[in-house]
């Protein structure tokens, strides 16, 4: 053995921030040892026989070399490769998505204007993708939702684009998943994917999907062979401002394709049916403008349903009324929903949770303070 | 051997015995190598592993580990900044070193993961004395010395002399002593 120990000759990437480095430590069995509040801390793998010290305070005078002394660890322990450990350290509490615009780089480069495009692009596609796992519309004009708009704001970053690429990887942000989860066994309700996820999934992870299964959809409506219908293609989350973006991030000179893959985090159980990698080849420029003008046309539905069972009841103050917690689907969606009911149609709800028989109920959906409500003119009726 | 005018940080022309020339190696480059053999000798007699080394004429820089493998981490690490000299700096109570202020203040600051001292190798003027080598024996010819500043006072001059103790001798047990104190928690 060498008296020298392997040293790193690149550098590693160290603007990792050690938060998350916690968040993929945990997400992969190791457990922290010890902790010196805003300092260092110890974290051990028993099960591979490793451990580490991660530092936290960047004033301190080796803190860099400390911290690459962790990532080596992590590198070697996982055997991962250097250039791809920032990704997936982010991953551990971030899902990702990278886009890519397939085409020439003459010099190592695209022009400055394109590049705008692309990550307008994007950010707009964020945007509506949040609309539409709200609510499925075929256009979103107006106000959007405060949940759409919150989202945008604040759960999604620019990473670093990859060494020797122009791939925009932008960071998805999820929180803490709710921990309430349903019993299986009485969700027949639901499919089995569906089942395979565990609990309502997170928002943050819904747009993602949401996006996927859009930008699906808005491939197949732009191919002009494709014999997907409108409706299904606004179920699966496309919409007219979702195509225009990728009408515009498409026609740049020298695109071929636009070319997204999603790397989903660990900490939420994938769905296997969400495609990681859509190529969208160059759109015709007419026939953008043909589908976006069809489905501005469309009428837009302001009620959706939701069809689940009644797993929870709150009854209101003058006990005439109350809350009921609905966990169902919503098109394709597993969500649970909140709605305030009275009369006629809290004791429906009440018969309904009684003899665990699934309900419809319809309304406008809502996201306040990261729970579902259905409010506006709503109603609940027994799944026939 | 020649006798020739030698420029600063140079020695003059060398002949050996025979009258094979010398390499022209600079003196300051000299010390560097020399510095770096004697590292290594004395982490290798010790069982231990050298990692971050970085040098150049000025220093040394490095970080012996008494646990060889990586993937477990050791507190039992310190950093080392090594300091080569021929010049007449050792006195009766260790060797006596001026640091730049800015150079003593990072040694002295206590806030740094790693524990850190400070090590300066005397060697004799005459290189041709550095290194012995009979059938039997290799011998590095030289002592060094060490020191940890680690929380001591600021100083108001441009610079600060620190002493290195005569006792302080930096060899292979008091390098793993100096491990074992700080593998326990405590200083170098």
């Amino acid at each position: 053995m060498s008296v020298e120990s392997p040293s790193i000759q690149d550098p590693l990437p160290l603007d990792v921030d050690p938060h998350e480095i916690e968040s993929f430590l945990r997400s992969n069995g190791w457990q922290r040892a010890s902790y010196v509040h805003d300092v260092s801390a110890i974290w051990e793998n028993v099960r591979l026989d490793a451990s580490l010290m991660l530092p936290f305070d960047r004033t301190y005078r080796d803190f860099v070399p400390r911290l690459r002394d962790a990532l080596g660890t992590i590198s070697a322990v996982h055997h991962i490769e250097q250039d791809a450990l920032p990704l997936r350290i982010v991953s551990s509490q971030n899902d990702i998505v990278l886009l890519r615009a397939d085409q020439l780089t003459p010099y190592d480069s695209i022009p400055l204007g394109e590049a705008q495009i692309l990550l307008a692009g994007i950010s707009r596609m964020m945007l509506v993708a949040a609309c539409s796992a709200i609510r499925p519309r075929p256009s979103n004009p107006g106000r959007r939702p405060s949940a759409a708009t919150d989202f945008v704001a604040n759960d999604l970053r620019l990473g670093h684009t990859l060494r020797g690429s122009f791939v925009l990887p932008i960071f998805v942000h999820h929180e803490d998943p709710d921990p309430a989860t349903l019993d299986q066994a009485q969700a027949p309700w639901l499919t089995e994917t569906q089942k395979a996820v565990s609990g309502p999934v997170a928002f943050s992870r819904q747009v993602v999907e949401t996006l996927a299964t859009g930008l699906d959809a808005t491939r197949e409506l732009l191919d002009p062979s494709g014999n997907i219908s409108l409706d299904e293609a606004v179920e699966r989350g496309t919409s007219a401002e979702m195509v225009e973006s990728i009408g515009a991030m498409g026609q740049q000179e020298g695109v071929r394709s636009l070319d997204l893959s999603f790397v989903f985090s660990h900490s939420i159980p994938a769905n296997p049916e969400i495609p990681s990698r859509i190529v969208v080849p160059r759109p015709e420029a007419e026939q953008v403008e043909k589908t976006v003008q069809s489905l501005r046309r469309r009428p837009i539905v302001a009620r959706n349903e939701v069809i689940g069972q009644v797993i929870r009841l709150e009854r209101a103050k003058d006990e005439e009324g109350g809350f009921a917690v609905i966990d169902g689907v919503v098109g394709q969606t597993r969500r649970r929903v909140k709605m305030a009911l009275s009369g006629d149609a809290y004791q429906l709800a009440i018969r309904a949770h009684e003899q665990k028989v699934s309900i419809i109920a319809v309304g406008e959906f809502s996201l306040i303070r990261r729970s579902w409500h259905l409010t506006g003119d709503t109603e609940v009726r027994l799944l026939a | 051997m020649a006798t020739e005018p030698a420029g600063p940080n140079q020695w003059p022309p060398m002949r050996t015995a025979t009258g094979v020339p010398y390499g022209t190696l600079h003196a300051s480059e000299c010390m560097q190598a020399f510095s770096l053999a004697f590292t290594y000798a004395i982490a290798a007699a010790a069982r231990c592993t050298i990692s971050e080394l970085r040098s150049d004429v000025e220093a040394v820089d490095y970080t012996v580990r008494q646990v060889a493998g990586h993937r477990r981490y050791s507190s039992s690490v310190v950093d080392v900044q090594m300091k080569c000299t021929s010049q007449d700096v050792l006195r009766d109570d260790g060797v006596h070193w001026r640091l730049p202020r800015g150079h003593y203040d990072a040694l002295r600051n206590p806030k740094s993961y790693n524990r850190k001292i400070l090590v300066v190798l005397l060697v004799p003027d005459d290189v041709t004395q550095w290194l012995t080598t009979t059938p039997e024996h290799m011998i590095l010819a030289g002592s060094a010395f060490w020191t940890c500043v680690e929380g001591h006072e600021a100083t108001t001059g441009s610079s600060k002399t620190v002493v290195l103790p005569r006792h302080n001798n930096y060899d292979v047990e008091q390098l793993l002593g100096i491990l074992h104190r700080i593998g326990n928690g405590g200083r170098p």
